[in-house]
């Protein structure tokens, strides 16, 4: 069965795509929905059973200008999640993107990554 | 992450540790040290949120406040607060008093000015305006160059006569500031001194959201609108030209002239009563002249407020000639008797 999923994004949400085949994720959005576990829950579950097998690798690659309270409480989740699989062995390698001259959404980045021991980059998009 | 609920691990601690507290006496250390570290995680976790639930706030409370700067200020009330509908075609009919106002050749002026010096002398005049404008509880419509287009009675709506009240007291605060400020600009090296003209009138108006669904302008329309516009094209230096409806609301407050009709004014085929505001009433200290003829024999106490010294020798044909018709009278009265 296919851990592929790509869930097309809406005016509040992100799209969202998840390619095991290739060891991707990628979030690109505003994230501002009405129940965000409604919006990521598919998707985490998927990657709950992608890291079921030893030693995975993921790319993460996220550009979310605007997350809502209840989007970034899922991202720290989803972060402290990727965190204990780390601490298991697996590898992790996220990228931040953010719209040029954003800092406001460069800040939001770091301070939900604050904790993470996992590598990550800021990179700043072009104009 | 289990459930889709975002608090769904937050939910799991507190049943793990509510389930602990009620199956055993003591609670072992290993289990403790679990949900201490568990807590502690969920602590950061509040802690970022807030942080970046703050920032969110004050980053919206900023954008509101820069974009307050571009929206009259009773409409951005409206609008913040969810009581206007932000589409086209939402317009409403109501009576409103409208203003206009100019700076008197205002186009020759800016031609001998630099451009920086025109900036400064045209922002500082409009935000003097702008000031008294919001003072009176106008709303502020729109600039357009040197021109200025407010309206009373929208979105607030109070009643008629305090609108067109308001919408005097306003006209006649900017004509007296405008004085002062032409003594500022001349101090600041600007010789020429600039002249305000206003009209005003009071009507019923569609007003709401005209556009595209794009780009919309909350604005008025109406023939109440034209009128104002016209009367103050009309108005000479430092005028203030009002409609026959609008002196219907404010005769009891302001003195103005005789009524003047005014047969051709664009877009107003049949003429309309125009009136020239002098001032407030209670403000006002009545300045009486004297005019003396002794040949004719005529004393007349005048007010120049009301009455032009051109129109005099008029009056005074007028009053001779029915002072002559009495006299015919009282001699076929002596005849009879």
């Amino acid at each position: 069965m296919s851990l592929n999923i790509t869930i097309l994004g809406t005016k509040h949400t992100p799209h969202i795509e998840f390619d095991a085949d290739h060891q991707r994720l990628s979030i690109v959005g505003d994230s501002y929905p009405e129940n965000a576990g409604d919006t990521y829950f598919p998707v985490v579950e998927k990657l709950d059973v992608y890291f079921n097998d030893p030693g995975q690798f993921l790319r993460v690659e996220l550009t979310i200008p605007f997350a809502n309270t209840s989007s970034s409480k899922v991202l720290t989740d989803l972060f402290t999640k990727f965190q204990g699989l780390c601490d298991q062995g697996h590898k992790i390698e996220l990228t931040w993107f953010y719209p040029y001259g954003d800092y406001d959404c460069r800040e939001n980045g770091e301070l939900l990554l604050e904790d993470v021991e996992f590598p990550y980059k800021m990179v700043e998009l072009s104009e | 992450m289990g459930s889709n609920d975002v608090f769904w691990n937050e939910i799991q601690l507190i049943e793990e540790a509510t389930r602990l507290l009620e199956e055993s006496e003591y609670i072992d250390k290993r289990d403790y040290s679990k949900l201490i570290s568990a807590y502690r995680t969920l602590l950061n976790q509040t802690k970022k949120l807030t942080k970046m639930s703050d920032r969110h706030q004050n980053k919206l409370s900023d954008l509101l406040e820069r974009i307050s700067r571009y929206v009259p200020a009773p409409l951005y009330k409206k609008i913040t607060q969810g009581k206007e509908k932000v589409e086209i075609n939402h317009t409403k009919r109501v009576k409103l008093t409208i203003f206009f106002s100019d700076i008197m050749d205002f186009s020759s002026h800016s031609a001998n000015m630099e451009g920086e010096a025109l900036s400064a002398i045209l922002n500082s005049y409009l935000e003097e305006m702008t000031n008294i404008v919001n003072k009176h509880g106008g709303t502020l419509d729109k600039y357009i160059g040197d021109a200025i287009m407010v309206f009373f009675g929208d979105p607030d709506y109070i009643d008629d006569f305090e609108h067109a009240r308001r919408c005097l007291n306003m006209a006649l605060e900017m004509r007296q500031r405008m004085k002062e400020l032409q003594k500022h600009w001349f101090d600041l090296g600007y010789p020429d001194p600039l002249h305000i003209r206003m009209g005003i009138s009071t009507g019923f108006v569609s007003a709401g959201n005209f556009g595209s669904s794009e780009h919309m302008d909350y604005t008025v329309i109406g023939t109440a609108v034209n009128l104002a516009s016209r009367l103050q094209e009309y108005a000479a230096a430092d005028q203030i030209l009002i409609a026959h409806e609008t002196w219907g609301f404010v005769k009891d407050h302001v003195i103005c002239k005789e009524p003047q009709f005014i047969k051709e004014l664009k877009g107003f085929s049949k003429g309309v009563y125009a009136y020239e505001v002098v001032g407030l009433k209670d403000k006002l200290i009545p300045q009486t002249l004297v005019y003396e003829d002794k040949a004719r024999d005529v004393v007349i106490r005048f007010s120049p407020d009301v009455i032009a010294p051109s129109e005099l020798n008029k009056i005074i044909e007028e009053l001779l000639s029915q002072r002559k018709a009495l006299s015919s009278e009282e001699q076929e009265d002596e005849y009879e008797l």
